[in-house]
């Protein structure tokens, strides 16, 4: 499967149970649209960690790493140089 | 000083340039945020909002937040304090309950408000806090700009308003599934500021890093006690990526930080809060939820020696603050909730109403000037917790030798999920609304980050339907994300006793095997 879809694709069945509605784009901010709190980042860091292998360092929990789909996808591909 | 905005008043006639809230890298002086509070108030009095009346406040943590706050307040009006993370129905429910004749949103919000505001009788006007919002069209009440707030000549707090007048209704969840409003007064809320001031030594110099909702007692008090000395209170809403909030207590130079169980658990997992310097930090706090021992040690043994460490407990129906344990003191008391702060009384009383013996269990009960009038329009439940005694705070403890309290047991019902008091009745109503649900039990278990999370154990009536996406996609419909629950188990039948009560505890023992 394509990075992207997912990512996209755990967004939507984790946070958002499936309704895709909510999740219009894809450099959307995902703490200003209110599909995830400081809760959910940890559950994307786990995520990321588990099903797709990265190590995130603390200082690589910034909004410009994770806070949308573009961001997180840019992130992934930048750790797997 | 016996009103909330007074407090505003007198310390922006002491120090008017001096800095009442960052955020963002913006500053706003206590006589700006005087003057943008007299705007709303101006407002408010024109608009032909009297003593008494109930006015909403949506915003996030900000300047728009306070300002809307203290004008509520200055107009005479009581704020109605809502949580930008629940849902509009929410909002409409609470709106109704209140009666709320207007509410302030900030422009933020505004997507939330056609959703909110459409089945509200009492609400005569939305007024925008400030600009940047969408355009919208609203279903009922009359919907007023930002412009019509910031044109407005600053007002005068309105006339004869003491420390009796109702200042806030805040919202919290009951065992009975229906949220509460919890009425605190001028007197309740200047009374719990001066308390906490009493133990706490802030000063002038003292600035907070504010992660907590405003909305929220923990957060309200913050804002509450550093107006009062004129300190600054210093906005960071994302703790979501909390390297950001240490940057920003960092760069702001703040002496203190505040924050629930979840806070400290995620700054002590995933950044490096513990290894810094923190040349400028004096104390944290922590209160909304009992703290690990373990994650208390662990910031004692983490911070420097000169940062003191303050654990404390408190309810929103004792205005924020009960009790707290002397920093010195942490590791030789740790896991109690400590004394009674300064001008409130605790006492641990058996069933019978007598004070139980040391090392036996009762339950906690306080009095002090900062407890409750009681909950907003429910006189029934307001007897179920005020009596002659005080307020009986549903939680179950026990002093040690030296009068310092430790919680065993908290009230049922209530699961206590990050900072958020959650009713398991009104997640378990929530799924008993899908058809094929026969019966839905909804229970707290240990988590390392949130305290407790939330799990639902589910009997349907065959298998297979509602699913679990259904049944979460259902509650996302309805309840606040942080209600939805963590995990759910389907179930041929619940755990019960004789009189078909069901057996939490064995769930919850079930859970962990």
């Amino acid at each position: 499967m394509e990075l992207k879809e997912q990512i996209r694709g755990y967004i939507v069945e984790n946070f958002l149970f499936g309704d895709e509605g909510p999740l219009q784009a894809e450099d959307q901010s995902l703490l200003d649209s209110g599909i995830i709190d400081s809760v959910g980042v940890m559950e994307l860091v786990a995520f990321l960690e588990q099903d797709l292998g990265l190590t995130v360092a603390d200082d690589e929990l910034v909004p410009e790493n994770l806070d949308s789909v573009a961001n997180l996808v840019g992130y992934v591909e930048r750790k797997r140089g | 000083m016996t009103t909330v905005h007074a407090m505003l008043e007198a310390t922006t006639a002491g120090a008017p340039e001096a800095t009442a809230l960052s955020h963002g890298g913006r500053h706003l002086a206590y006589a700006e945020l005087d003057a943008r509070a007299g705007r709303v108030a101006g407002l408010l009095a024109d608009r032909g909002v009297r003593r008494g009346d109930r006015v909403a406040l949506l915003a996030e943590n900000g300047f728009a937040y306070a300002a809307g706050f203290f004008g509520i307040l200055k107009a005479g009006a009581c704020c109605v304090a809502l949580n930008h993370a629940n849902k509009p129905a929410t909002h409409g429910l609470l709106l109704r309950d209140s009666g709320a004749v207007a509410l302030l949103a900030q422009a933020g919000q505004a997507r939330v408000l056609p959703g909110s505001v459409g089945d509200c009788p009492d609400l005569r006007f939305v007024a925008m806090l400030d600009e940047g919002g969408p355009d919208l069209a609203l279903d009922g009440p009359e919907l007023l700009p930002a412009a019509a707030i910031a044109a407005r000549a600053p007002a005068p707090p309105a006339d004869g308003i003491g420390g009796d007048d109702l200042a806030a209704i805040l919202y919290t969840s009951g065992s009975t599934g229906r949220p509460r409003g919890v009425t605190l007064t001028h007197g309740n809320l200047v009374a719990n500021t001066e308390q906490i001031l009493a133990y706490l030594h802030l000063g002038a110099d003292d600035s907070v890093c504010c992660v907590l909702p405003f909305h929220y007692s923990f957060g309200n008090s913050l804002l509450l006690t550093h107006v009062k000395v004129g300190g600054r209170v210093v906005i960071d809403n994302r703790f979501a990526f909390p390297q950001k909030v240490l940057e920003t207590l960092a760069a702001e130079r703040c002496s203190g930080f505040s924050g629930v169980p979840s806070h400290y658990a995620i700054l002590c997992a995933r950044t490096d809060f513990l290894k810094r310097p923190h040349p400028d930090l004096r104390y944290v706090t922590q209160a909304g939820g009992a703290m690990a021992p373990e994650l208390a040690r662990r910031l004692r043994e983490g911070l420097p020696p000169r940062v003191d460490v303050y654990v404390m407990y408190g309810q929103t129906e004792a205005s924020a603050r009960l009790s707290y344990l002397p920093p010195e003191r942490l590791v030789e008391k740790l896991g109690s909730i400590g004394v009674a702060i300064p001008g409130v009384t605790l006492t641990v009383t058996g069933e019978d109403g007598r004070e139980c013996a040391v090392g036996e269990v009762g339950e906690i009960v306080a009095r002090g000037d900062n407890i409750m009038r009681g909950y907003w329009n429910d006189v029934e439940a307001t007897a179920g917790v005020l009596d002659a005694a005080g307020l009986h705070t549903g939680d179950l403890a026990y002093r040690d030798d030296d009068g310092f309290i430790f919680i065993v047991d908290r009230a049922k019902n209530i699961i206590k999920a990050g900072a958020n008091r959650v009713s398991s009745k009104e997640i378990e109503e929530t799924i008993l609304e899908l058809p094929d649900v026969v019966e839905a039990c909804v229970i707290g278990v240990p988590d390392d980050l949130l305290g407790e999370a939330i799990e639902a154990w589910i009997v349907r009536r065959d298998d297979g339907a509602p699913g679990e996406r259904e049944i979460l996609r259902h509650c996302d419909g309805r309840l606040a994300a942080f209600k939805i629950p963590r995990a759910l188990h389907f179930v041929a039948s619940l755990p019960k006793n004789s009189f078909g009560k069901v057996l939490k505890e064995e769930l919850r023992r079930s859970s962990r095997s």
